[in-house]
């Protein structure tokens, strides 16, 4: 099941950029604005939902730029690596609500 | 050159079909089924894996070595992860382990194992080559897209990579062909990696991210190709309102293509199956006319002596098999055009956009697809459910895809609705729709009651990765509109002929003799200077008598009460019962039993069915009957080949019953209320 997040939710990470007594929270993906990047901490969902996320590219320490807002949430995963390209993923709301984001 | 670390492969040729094999496996969008194609062609044969949805692409390269003159590759669904509680990974690691294998093949692991990945997305990719690496097969990486990544500034050291992952590396483009001649000798001199990647899912990633760092450097600033472009078209096609209205556009254009583009050679099938089209006539040489005016059933009745044999193979054989034929021109537009809207990228994102309108029946936007194929034909149509990730939503989306008015119907609603509104072809044209919309409605409201009763469960999240957009390929396009139209024939052309032909049976037998009037109009037409009128009528009225004595007239008789409270007499449940093997034949079957000929376009039969009366000299046809006619058409389950189609994708049989019993229940029931108001 889904748990309930807030967008200000706390990332309990450890070594995560936006754990507890980082300078900025993590904020769930829905929250961002268009055009914003930041990295992914982890994801609010059930162990399915997260291990296919994880496989399609939005995994933790990701880079992520939002594209569009709304329903689908569009997001560009950046590759990890300098000159990689990465992918887009399109999200309903609800999946887009529970990725947690730290500040890029 | 292969690495001295690597190990020569201990699997061998397959000694029992003298074969190699080798698995083709990659995440979705990175042009694994391009490469398919670039290897195969056309020469390859399409199944499911045993006791699952999953399709099983089987083709045959020659490869040119000396040791295996011919490869076998199998074309595995795309997957993210081989770890995934999903159907397509779950089929992966039957294959990779050995355990699962299409029917005819052998049971046991590939011989070798080729990825196909994405140059433009390394570190990603990776992640699948480090979880099959695990398995230590021998395998041969392809890295394809390369010139794409060019093009973007991204340059891929492929000695670099090959040391990193110990494996063969070929870099290749399956669109240009650039590099596939290469990959192709490589399948056979595939060797196991003396190389085994982390386990756990943090070790795999930090894994990937390494040897993606090793192996890969941008040349310059990467430009990412298309981002700004596909986020303003993005912005279009998946806007709430302007994505729905371009989905609308888009989807219009298909259904014009597929009901205006078939019909030409739809006239022309027909015309070799019954030589029923007039401007095929007029084009022909004069000594064929002859033969292709009637159409094989022609060729079959000239070549042949009356009797039996005759009537068998040009009412049985020959029009079962134009029953199922005359609809493959649709069947393959649609597929063809499916498969250009899927090359463009935009299929994508229209599953999101039809995602917010069926979601709340329980439907996913994948779903759209499917029902929109069954307008054509529901066979299509449940074969294209495949692609619906979820079970739940994929079995109620093949049980109410039959609801959607298929073309089989048409001919039923002309009829009905040219009797209904005979000189008033606008309010003809509004009860077509209106008919439409009802199986529609019926559909969504089905799979609604589905979802909330049978099929409970929550509705999956959409999750899809969006690939850039860029230029269909018209060859894959056109190789799954071939793979395509051979399934339709193959499983919809046997059962359908295996059908008429148990009814051209019942239908034909027992023979009776003609009726008195009959034999008196021969003799008389036997003195009159102008017979044919006279011997025409003589054979109508036998038709007539035939079929009324026939089993399958006997069992309008006895069905009869069944159906008389949606206002069917005996004539027109023979109708109904022989519409159950495809629905048009509603419309000849009427034709036989009151006018006495299958030609339902001959002159005055309209006039003779419009104009038919009960036993009891009441209309036939009358405002009551038509409409609950109309309505028990547009929900009834009456295709048996649909039927067996849903039992084969759904694995059992349960649910073509219970789709049978609901579609069947509803028809009866609304029809009969319909009835009941209008009486």
């Amino acid at each position: 099941m889904h748990h309930d997040v807030s967008p200000s939710h706390k990332c309990q990470e450890p070594n995560c950029c936006a754990a507890p007594g980082s300078p900025r929270p993590a904020v769930a993906l829905w929250a961002m604005e268009e055009g914003a990047e930041g990295i992914v901490c982890e994801t609010c969902l059930d162990a399915k939902d997260a291990a296919v996320l994880r496989a399609m590219g939005l995994r933790p320490r990701a880079r992520v730029r939002v594209c569009r807002l709304g329903e689908p949430f569009i997001v560009e995963v950046m590759a990890s690596v300098p000159g990689g390209c990465g992918c887009r993923i399109g999200l309903a709301k609800a999946l887009a609500q529970r990725v947690m984001v730290g500040p890029a | 050159m292969p690495t001295p670390a690597e190990q020569p492969a201990t699997a061998g040729p397959d000694e029992h079909r003298g074969l190699w094999r080798v698995a083709l496996i990659g995440n979705p969008n990175t042009g694994k089924t391009t490469l398919f194609n670039r290897f195969s062609g056309l020469r390859h044969k399409t199944s499911n894996f045993p006791g699952t949805t999953q399709e099983a692409r089987i083709g045959m390269v020659r490869t040119g070595d000396s040791a295996y003159q011919t490869t076998e590759i199998i074309d595995l669904p795309g997957i993210y992860s081989l770890d995934l509680d999903m159907s397509e990974a779950e089929v992966c690691r039957g294959v990779l382990e050995g355990t699962l294998a299409v029917p005819g093949a052998a049971v046991a692991a590939p011989d070798a194992v080729c990825i196909v990945i994405d140059a433009t997305n390394l570190a990603r990719n990776l992640l699948l080559v480090g979880e099959v690496l695990r398995r230590r097969l021998p395998t041969v990486v392809a890295l394809n897209m390369s010139d794409l990544a060019r093009a973007r500034g991204l340059h891929i050291d492929p000695a670099l990579l090959e040391e990193a992952l110990r494996c063969r590396v070929i870099p290749c483009s399956a669109r240009s062909g650039e590099g596939v001649d290469a990959l192709r000798c490589e399948l056979t001199r595939a060797r196991i990696p003396n190389h085994t990647p982390p386990g756990t899912r943090d070790g795999l990633e930090a894994w990937a991210d390494d040897v993606c760092m090793k192996a890969s450097f941008a040349t310059g600033p990467v430009r990412r190709a298309g981002a700004t472009l596909t986020d303003r078209i993005d912005r279009v096609t998946t806007h709430p309102v302007l994505g729905v209205l371009f989905f609308a556009v888009v989807m219009a254009g298909l259904f014009w293509a597929i009901f205006s583009l078939a019909r030409a050679p739809m006239d022309l099938l027909d015309a070799i199956f019954g030589g029923k089209s007039e401007w095929v006539r007029a084009w022909q040489p004069a000594w064929l006319q002859v033969l292709v005016s009637e159409g094989l059933t022609g060729i079959v009745r000239h070549t042949l002596p009356p009797g039996i044999l005759s009537d068998f193979l040009a009412q049985g054989v020959v029009s079962g098999i134009g029953a199922t034929v005359v609809f493959l021109p649709q069947i393959c537009l649609l597929f063809f055009l499916i498969s250009i809207l899927e090359d463009t990228g935009y299929l994508a994102r229209a599953a999101f956009v039809m995602d917010r309108v069926l979601r709340p029946f329980g439907l996913p936007g994948h779903s759209f697809v499917p029902l929109l194929s069954s307008h054509a034909c529901a066979l299509p149509g449940i074969l294209a459910c495949r692609g619906i990730p979820d079970r739940r939503q994929r079995l109620t989306t093949i049980l109410v895809a039959p609801f959607m008015t298929c073309s089989a119907r048409l001919p039923v609603y002309v009829l009905v609705t040219n009797i209904l509104f005979r000189d008033r072809p606008f309010i003809a044209a509004l009860a077509f729709v209106a008919c439409y919309a009802l199986g529609i409605f019926a559909g969504i409201v089905s799979a609604l009651v589905a979802r909330r009763t049978i099929l409970r469960g929550q509705n999956p999240p959409m999750a899809l990765e969006l690939p850039t957009y860029k230029r269909p390929s018209f060859s894959n396009a056109f190789i799954s509109m071939f793979d395509r139209a051979r399934m339709f024939l193959r499983k919809a052309g046997t059962n359908i002929l295996a059908i008429c032909i148990v009814l051209w049976w019942l239908g034909s037998f027992p023979h009776v003799d003609p009726p008195r009037q009959a034999v008196e109009m021969r003799e008389q037409a036997s003195r009159a200077a102008d017979p044919a009128p006279l011997i025409d009528e003589a054979n109508r009225i036998e038709a007539r008598n035939a079929k009324a004595h026939s089993y399958i007239g006997r069992l309008g008789h006895a069905a009869a009460p069944a159906f008389a409270p949606i206002g069917l007499d005996w004539q027109l449940t023979v109708g109904v019962l022989t519409s159950f093997a495809a629905r048009e034949v509603f419309v000849s079957t009427m034709s036989v039993v009151v006018a006495g000929t299958e030609d339902a376009q001959a002159e005055g039969v309209f006039q003779a069915i419009s104009t038919a009366q009960r036993d009891g000299g009441k209309p036939l046809f009358d405002t009551a009957t038509c409409w609950s006619l109309l309505v028990f058409f547009v929900l009834a389950m009456q295709c048996l080949p649909t039927l067996a189609v849903t039992a084969k994708e759904t694995g059992h049989w349960k649910w073509a019953l219970l789709q049978l019993a609901w579609m069947s229940g509803l028809a009866y029931t609304a029809a009969a209320l319909t009835h009941w108001a209008l009486k």
